[in-house]
């Protein structure tokens, strides 16, 4: 195993390679800051450049572009609250307002460092258990996943707040958003109008420049101009307690990410709001979630890039893609001769160890080259934002045409701003229609296979051990959080009343 | 109650009513779409009945709550988020001094509520006339001269340096897209941008 | 009233573009044609798919042949392919565009979700044929279709397919038709779910390319029960395999990958085309590619084309139409 791996790193340690890896990092994080690109388009339309390489160049300088273009999404998340891909949705809720608060370079910061540890510990889950991880996931069939979707759903919970009924309408109305289109299992085109755009359903990525980046400008004009931020340089550095306080976040994060992420399917989504939802629940300082907390950025960060690093076990031993992006640069491997599955790692062992030494690589370069730009992105914010938004528009409108190449998209966008800005107005949270919106089709395709399966009935999720275990997390999920809550009161009025009979000195 | 409490439950009102009536539109709807396939399984419209019955029935109740004056949300409205948005660290003039309630708060640049309402409804038309343009002018084109609307217009800046920035940002921004990634942008009649 | 302007708009983007490029390159009065500039090779699927590698690799093939030639690879992808080539549509008479066609050609109209049909194409050549294999877990009871058969008279038999219109529910179908048993379908969405569900015993059987599940058959998880092919194929990993036909099933339907050019161009821009592409399967790119994917590099040029197309049209309605 370490000789593989010795071997992957020999092949892929050339200075022409760390070159190439540098120039993929920088040219992904480019394209991962535009409004709306995130990794899967950012793959996808810097794919070509890669074609005119040697294979383990293409692939090291592909693995760069993933890392580039997710962090670079990360980015636009903290400072101007949009993110690039559903995974990072999450961060905007605190990234966003720690940079309203002057502290986006700690967010941006802890972001790199928590996806940094993610991926080791990753990478090194991937090396060692790839094949068994692999297995359990084949287990993971339809009533499993339609579980897992319940699970998802239910962590609703954690983001609605105080308003747990407006949450769950906005988790429906993106399930229905999501309805709209070609039913994948019978075909049947619903609320399309006729419309052949309507065919492949409403674009996520659309919803979310609009909601997010379109939604969030018109909000400001409303608020009115606020005064630039200016901190301190100092202050936009990351201090040693920051770190202490998200080392728990981080851990926690990458293993929930890698669980999830090697599941087929919507694997980082889930993760990173999964991961949010457990730390607003075991931080000590809950209020803090929503207005800033760095363990709302460090938590769905590192579970978002575990879950990406996951979705390749499935990817290279089985040659299914875990998730879009991976179904990506599954092309893109068999573009470069790599022929993905279960003989992968016995028949091209150069091939898969480089493959994964160039991960390893990718993320310390990543590393280094956003651990000190990142107070220096921070400093954008100094801008005042009348200044900005019309640029946030322009790239956001044209960003959102590169992805399918039509003004439909662009019209999406617009759209959904004014209902972002309309749901921001009333306060209607985002996070919850997002979510039902990416999970939408999964849980719906989980639905309709396992009655299928069933013949008709859904009883057969009974009989299935995971499917039920993974009902009832769901369930406690739901529940837990007032059981908890209500005990804390019990016992803290019990706590009160011993601490009344304990004599005052 | 002030007015523009008043004001936030009628938009409230509004969107609950919004949210039911196409809730119930896809109840309806996704009776077209057959409910069970042969053999009782979960069809097309199934899913989307369900979902667009439950939206109906929860905003239903929720604006007949907000129309009997039920103010349940009224502990976590507008004002809380713009405090929270602006944190614990009120800057002078800022929108920390701003009473999202009374709605005469002044901005930095001193311009008060209304006025950046008329900004918000500016903008807002013009986005939609802009993309409206984008066969004609192309989208980069037409952008353009939105990004001069909003900065000479709008935003009252000097017309010379609007005109550079937003050159320069359209220059950027063209040649990431276009040239960099060969994004194929419509051109418009006049041909620009392509 | 919004759907009003989109359409409006979207009308009057098809005729600003028309207008644009009508202007600029295609049809040229009688005579020699050659493509002024760049030319684009429209693929109505992302990046990556199977559809994706078929353009790129034609397109570099084209290039590979003809040095004066270049060519650009543009996905357009959503509702099944049907964006891609509703915009192909648009672009009718022009002969700088081309596009990268599979089934989803006969597919879309038949499915009833488009208003075009595969007549209001050029097609210009077919490249490959890409039969499918009905494939079982290892541990599976049957070695053979027969013995599914056999066991479908009498037990439940759970195929999982790739959507209604999918090939591989088009070869179940017909083999249901000639064999009068009956498989229950569940729908799943690419050859890759297909595989998981395979490996993770949730199905019995499926209808896969070879190049899905090439890596599994190898690595024996997963065995092919019989080819849905005229012939054996002649490939090593796969020449074992004993066609549906000689196990009494007389069924085998191909996908069917080639390139179309849009609706309306002269008879010289066609035969252009023809022309070009019949050097770009004689490279090695081509050889390349079509042994890459388990291929069969069965081409049909020009009006050859049109008719493939117009008898597998025939047959196709009658399995979809039932």
């Amino acid at each position: 195993m370490l000789d593989n791996l010795m071997l992957g790193f020999q092949t892929a340690l050339t200075p022409e390679n760390l070159f190439w890896c540098f120039v993929g990092v920088f040219v992904g994080t480019v394209i991962g800051v535009l409004p709306g690109l995130g990794s899967t388009t950012g793959v996808a339309v810097l794919l070509p450049l890669t074609l005119a390489f040697e294979p383990v160049t293409a692939l090291i300088m592909l693995a760069g572009i993933y890392y580039g273009s997710q962090y670079g999404g990360t980015i636009t998340s903290v400072l101007i609250s949009t993110p690039g891909e559903a995974a990072s949705v999450v961060t905007t809720l605190d990234g966003y307002q720690m940079a309203r608060r002057g502290r986006a370079g700690a967010a941006l910061s802890i972001a790199a460092i928590g996806s940094f540890v993610a991926a080791i510990i990753s990478l090194l889950l991937l090396i060692l258990l790839a094949p068994p991880f692999a297995e359990f996931a084949l287990r993971f069939g339809p009533p499993e996943m339609m579980a897992v979707m319940v699970l998802g759903l239910a962590t609703i919970i954690s983001f609605a707040g105080d308003n747990r009924v407006l949450g769950l309408l906005m988790a429906l109305v993106g399930l229905l958003i999501a309805c709209v289109g070609v039913d994948t299992g019978t075909g049947v085109a619903r609320y399309t109008f006729d419309s052949i755009y309507l065919l492949s359903g409403i674009p996520f990525v659309e919803v979310m420049i609009g909601l997010f980046a379109v939604g969030e400008v018109l909000n400001q004009i409303h608020e009115g101009a606020a005064r630039p931020i200016r901190a301190g340089f100092r202050e936009l550095m990351i201090t040693k307690a920051d770190i202490m306080r998200s080392r728990g976040a981080i851990l926690r994060g990458s293993f929930l990410g890698f669980a999830f992420g090697v599941l087929p399917g919507a694997g980082s989504t889930l993760a990173s709001f999964m991961a949010y939802g457990i730390e607003k629940n075991v931080s000590k300082s809950k209020d803090e979630f929503g207005r800033g907390a760095i363990e709302g950025v460090a938590a769905p960060e590192s579970a978002n890039n575990a879950a990406a690093n996951a979705n390749f076990v499935p990817t290279l031993t089985l040659g299914i893609p875990g998730g879009a992006t991976t179904a990506v640069l599954l092309g893109a491997f068999l573009m470069n001769g790599i022929r993905p599955g279960p003989l992968l790692f016995d028949e091209q062992p150069d091939l898969v160890w480089g493959l994964i030494a160039s991960f390893f690589i990718g993320n310390v370069i990543l590393l280094a080259l956003n651990l000190p730009l990142a107070p220096v992105f921070a400093q954008i914010l100094r801008v005042p934002y009348g200044y900005m938004y019309p640029l946030i528009l322009l790239t956001s409108f044209v960003g959102a045409y590169s992805i399918t190449n039509s003004m439909f998209s662009v019209w999406v966008v617009l759209v959904f701003g004014i209902i972002g800005y309309g749901m921001k107005r009333l306060d209607f949270p985002m996070a919850p229609l997002v979510l039902g919106l990416v999970l939408g089709p999964l849980f719906e395709k989980a639905l309709v296979q396992t009655s299928a399966l069933g013949d008709g009935s859904l009883a057969i999720l009974l009989d299935r051990p995971i499917a039920l275990t993974v009902l009832v997390l769901a369930l406690l999920q739901v529940v837990a959080p007032t059981i908890f809550s209500r005990l804390l009161r019990d016992r803290r009025a019990a706590a009160a009343q011993e601490s009344d009979l304990t004599p005052r000195r | 109650m002030t007015t523009s409490q008043r004001r936030i439950a009628v938009e409230e009102a509004v969107a609950y009513g919004l949210l039911a009536a196409v809730g119930g539109y896809a109840f309806v709807m996704a009776f077209e779409y057959d409910l069970l396939n042969e053999g009782n399984r979960v069809g097309p419209g199934l899913v989307p009945a369900i979902l667009g019955g439950l939206i109906a029935l929860i905003s239903g109740t929720m604006l007949v709550l907000t129309l009997l004056g039920h103010r349940a949300r009224r502990d976590h409205g507008l004002a809380e988020v713009a405090q929270s948005v602006v944190g614990d660290a009120p800057v002078p003039g800022g929108p920390g001094d701003v009473d999202a309630d009374d709605g005469s708060g002044l901005d930095i640049f001193g311009r008060t509520a209304a006025q950046r309402m008329r900004q918000l409804q500016m903008v807002t038309v013009a986005l939609v006339v802009a993309l409206l343009l984008v066969p004609l002018l192309g989208l980069l084109g037409s952008l353009g001269l939105f990004g001069l609307f909003a900065s000479i217009v709008v935003e009252r800046r000097p017309w010379l340096s609007s005109l550079a920035i937003t050159a320069t940002s359209i220059a950027v921004v063209y040649f990431v897209f276009a040239v960099f990634l060969e994004v194929p942008l419509p051109t418009g009649l006049i041909g620009i941008g392509g | 009233m919004k759907r009003i302007i989109r359409t409006t708009l979207t009308a009057t983007a098809a005729v600003t573009l028309l207008a644009a490029c009508g202007g600029a390159g295609g049809a040229e009065e009688g005579g020699d044609f050659s493509p002024r500039g760049d030319v684009t090779m429209l693929v109505p699927f992302a990046a990556g798919g199977g559809s994706d590698l078929a353009g790129r690799a034609t397109a570099g093939a084209l290039e590979a042949a003809n040095g004066d030639l270049n060519v650009n690879v543009e996905n357009k992808d959503g509702g099944s392919g049907a964006v891609g080539y509703a915009q192909f549509l648009g672009e009718s008479g022009n002969g700088q565009y081309l596009l990268a066609t599979e089934t989803a050609l006969l597919a879309l109209p038949l499915g009833g979700t488009v208003d075009w049909t595969y007549e209001d194409f050029t097609p210009i050549m077919k490249i490959a044929d890409d039969f499918t294999l009905m494939v079982a877990p290892q541990d599976a009871p049957y070695e053979t279709c027969t013995d599914v058969v056999d066991a479908a008279k009498s037990e439940r038999i759970v195929a999982g397919i790739s959507g209604a219109t999918g090939l591989d529910n088009v070869v179940f179908t017909l083999t249901e038709q000639q064999t009068g048993v009956e498989f229950d379908r569940v729908s799943f969405e690419s050859g890759g779910e297909l595989t998981a569900a395979l490996l993770g015993d949730q199905i019995d059987i499926a209808s896969l390319n070879p190049g899905e599940v090439i890596g599994q058959l190898e690595s024996g998880d997963i065995k092919a029960l019989c080819a849905y092919a005229d012939e054996r194929y002649e490939y090593d990993e796969l020449k074992d395999i004993p066609t549906a036909s000689e196990q009494g099933i007389d069924v085998s339907f191909a996908q069917f990958r080639g390139v179309l050019a849009p609706g309306g161009i002269d008879d010289a821009a066609k035969d252009y085309w023809v022309e070009q592409m019949e050097a770009a399967i004689e490279t090695d790119e081509y050889t390349t590619y079509v042994e890459d994917n388990f291929l069969q590099p069965n081409t049909a040029a020009g009006d050859e084309f049109a008719a493939y197309l117009e008898d597998n049209n025939t047959k196709l309605q009658e399995v979809l139409d039932k």
